[in-house]
């Protein structure tokens, strides 16, 4: 009658089949592959040049290490000569400018996370002072021997007795200077000056304090991944600690710790573009990222390499294969924890859409224009109108809605005036619906208690779609949704209370 | 460490969940297609009057808005009636008419009649059922037992009994409170009081936190009253659920002064609150019938 051997055959299969696929395409790839998702990137700069004369215009290139490799790709436009300055390799682009000039040169980058651990009682070593003797130096920018600074070395690092100590001290202490969002530049003083600053001056400041106490420190730079185009490059500190560079960057918070998508350009305190002056010039780094299938032998259906022959949106494909997961994971919160939410689909459209917008702005954007909305409800619903003919009125608000809200970002700058856009109108319109019918039904209390629960799985959803770990593998196996499906449906005949209604019905023993 | 496990086996033992009624009872029992015989008050009206089963008159029904006008002219020559969208869920859109010297009143105030047409209109418009065209249903109105006043003199108590393969296996009184307003719903703030099956003794009420001897608003005794015809509305119960093609359902009952119980509603999905207004778990419950027969 329940059917209940068939669903478990049924379930067995859909779990097992993938598991088994998968073991076997993890066995007979591992011998060239790294289960770690390593970030590979193709970065592209573009040079405009305008104006007549000889030009020349001067950047780093990255240079191949442990945690970074780089692969320049054939179709590029080919720097004049590459210099090796120290540790840094720098290109030059040269030649004669009539009216006007497009440099390209891309390569590829690959990249590890690199982190070290600090142990707990690292001796201050002199030795290493003498033997970086031009990392412990003042500099234009970097004044650590500047009277202020030295009260600030002096005070932060007093009662530290190890190395490690010292560092973590000073490096708090910058970390918690308040960000500034401008790229100008700022040296040491002014950055402890102002109590505010950029990557530069924080990177400065941390770099002086180190200094004014021996401690041989510099400055660093690069670009930070992420699929976009950009103008602004990154600078961070690298401190002498027992014969390594360990990095630390004050700006967003890595203690010896660099991610993988940092990479690195240059040592020192340079600039990552120079050019002769007298020219109209103009620059850009275009970033797209690439994946690649590490566990292409057996595999049935290569995603990755479909998403590259068809050019397909990788972002869009992910989607597409969360989308399961998220619904599983909601049903999961619904019938086995009993949390309710706004329909099925709520919480992981939405969770799916804050991983572009951001968490917090975007769920923020999101209630606000729920609320809002919802209030047009309650005139509706007192002048009697029609449902079909509401749902349409409120439609029209949550266009109205969206519309002020993106002259109001625009005018705000607090977030991408399109993010509105993201949310489909058509959920806005109907979950406002459903909040403000929950208010007149139940109440306010009841009506934000459902929403706060919805918002509450959506976030958790949020973290769990949002692992990098997840997002490559399910692209790498697709087979997985099969294993979902069979959760699914071993889930759709669990018949255990749910755990909410454990509390909820203890009182039934009370007799 | 070990009395919370075993506080929670014995939940686990005694206690129905959603996921359980939903899969054992709601989907064996109720085919889907017959959902809309307990669903659609305008269909179950015509199952319990064709079969004889108590409920209250059906005065009409109207369907279109050319009717109401018409059907008004004949109905009004009731002094009591109740206008209800047959598709409603809630208690929505139920208005309660009565006449006095030849003006209808709503809840002690004048209601003009096209303030009345507009509300039938807006029945048959759907406003009361997501947008689907509606019927509207005018019936008698129950005037409550006396009983009942003795313990709160406001609203309509009903009785909710759960049948399950024709056989009633639990049952609860719900009763209003001021914070309730006339409604008998426990999500309104209404009691809901468990009624002993063997002699229709009633038991402790439950508000949704505590459990209570009397009545809050009267301090008026509810526990030990006893329910008048008692078995009449075990035997409405079961009949009612002969002739619905479901087997697993909530019947609501009430009892009118004059006429005695009568069927009100009946019910596809029952809720699982009145486990808690019993002290008892209906799977210990449904355990015992099935080692009965």
């Amino acid at each position: 009658m329940n059917h209940h051997k068939t669903v478990n055959i049924i379930a067995a299969t859909l779990i097992l089949c993938p598991i088994f696929m998968i073991l076997l395409r993890v066995y007979v790839n591992s011998n060239d592959e790294d289960l770690t998702p390593s970030h590979n990137y193709t970065i592209t700069y573009q040079f405009d040049l305008a104006g007549d004369g000889n030009y020349k215009v001067d950047s780093y290139l990255p240079v191949n290490n442990k945690r970074q490799q780089i692969m320049l790709s054939s179709e590029t436009d080919s720097p004049s000569t590459i210099l090796l300055k120290g540790e840094n390799k720098l290109a030059r682009w040269e030649g004669f400018l009539d009216s006007s000039q497009h440099i390209t040169f891309s390569f590829d980058y690959s990249g590890m996370d690199l982190s070290y651990q600090l142990g707990p009682e690292i001796p201050k070593v002199e030795i290493y002072s003498r033997l970086f003797a031009d990392y412990t130096e003042p500099t234009e920018l970097i004044q650590s021997q500047d009277e202020r600074i030295a009260a600030l070395a002096d005070s932060l690092a007093a009662d530290q007795k190890y190395l490690n100590d010292v560092i973590t001290s000073f490096f708090n202490y910058v970390n918690e200077i308040p960000s500034a969002k401008t790229s100008e530049l700022t040296d040491a003083v002014m950055a402890y000056e102002n109590q505010k600053a950029s990557c530069n001056g924080k990177s400065r400041l941390l770099v002086a304090l180190c200094r004014n106490k021996g401690i041989p420190a510099r400055v660093t730079g690069g670009l930070i991944l992420e699929e976009t185009t950009k103008r602004t490059s990154h600078l961070w500190v690298e401190i002498m600690i027992e014969g390594h560079w360990v990095p630390f960057d004050a700006l967003n918070g890595h203690f010896a710790f660099l991610p993988s998508h940092y990479m690195q350009l240059y040592t020192g305190d340079e600039f990552l573009i120079k050019r002769s002056a007298d020219l109209e010039f103009d620059y850009n780094y275009v970033i797209e990222q690439k994946r690649v299938n590490n566990y292409t032998k057996y595999s049935s259906f290569n995603l990755w390499g479909l998403i590259d022959e068809a050019n397909l949106p990788f972002g869009m494909m992910k989607v597409l294969l969360l989308l399961p997961i998220g619904a599983f994971l909601v049903a999961i919160f619904k019938n086995v924890v009993g949390i309710k939410t706004y329909g099925v689909f709520l919480p992981v459209l939405i969770s799916l859409i804050l991983l572009k917008t951001g968490l917090v702005s975007g769920l923020i954007l999101f209630s606000s224009l729920v609320m809002v909305v919802s209030l047009v409800n309650f005139p509706l619903e007192k002048l009697g109108v029609q449902y079909n003919a509401k749902i349409g009125l409120m439609l029209i608000a949550v266009v109205v809605t969206a519309l002020l809200a993106i002259k109001l970002l625009h005018q705000t700058q607090w977030l991408d005036p399109t993010t509105p856009l993201f949310f489909p109108i058509i959920i806005l319109t109907i979950i406002s619906e459903k909040f403000a019918k929950k208010v007149e039904e139940e109440g306010l209390i009841a009506a934000v208690t459902l929403f706060l629960s919805t918002a509450l799985v959506t976030v958790l959803i949020y973290f769990i779609l949002a692992a990098d770990y997840l997002q490559h593998f399910v692209v790498t196996f697709p087979e997985s949704i099969l294993i979902v499906a069979g959760l699914s449906l071993k889930l759709g005949k669990w018949l255990g209370l749910r755990v909410l209604e454990y509390h909820r019905f203890a009182k039934v023993l009370n007799s | 460490m070990i009395k919370i496990w075993n506080k929670l086996r014995s939940i686990h033992q005694q206690v129905m969940g959603l996921n359980q009624r939903n899969l054992e009872l709601i989907y064996p029992n109720n085919p889907k297609r017959n959902y809309k015989y307990a669903d659609d008050k305008y269909l179950a009206k015509e199952i319990l009057e064709q079969n004889g089963i108590a409920c209250p008159k059906t005065y009409a029904c109207i369907s279109s808005v050319a009717e109401i006008e018409e059907t008004w002219n004949v109905v009004s020559q009731w002094n009591e009636l109740v206008i209800k969208p047959a598709k409603g869920a809630g208690g929505k859109g139920i208005m309660i008419l009565k006449k006095q010297q030849g003006l209808w009143y709503k809840g002690g105030q004048v209601i003009a009649e096209n303030h009345i047409f507009t509300h039938i209109a807006n029945i048959i418009f759907g406003i009361f059922s997501f947008g689907d065209n509606d019927v509207a249903l005018i019936e008698s109105y129950v005037r409550p037992h006396p009983c009942f006043k003795e313990i709160y003199n406001d609203g309509v108590p009903d009785i909710r009994v759960i049948v399950l393969d024709q056989e009633p296996i639990m049952a609860m009184l719900r009763m209003p409170t001021n914070q309730s307003g006339g409604k008998a719903n426990l999500h309104q703030g209404g009691l809901g009081i468990g009624v002993n099956m063997v002699n229709g003794k009633l038991k402790e009420a439950y508000d949704g936190k505590n459990f209570m001897k009397t009545h809050p608003d009267s301090g008026n005794k509810i526990e030990g009253v006893v329910l008048p015809y008692w078995l009449d509305i075990l035997t409405l119960s079961i009949e009612t659920a002969r002739h619905f093609p479901l087997n697993f359902i909530g019947v609501d009952l009430v009892i009118d002064e004059h006429l005695g119980p009568m069927v009100m509603e009946v019910n596809v999905r029952p809720g699982l609150g009145i486990q808690l207004a019993n002290k008892q778990g209906l799977k210990s419950v449904i355990k015992q019938q099935q080692s009965k027969s």
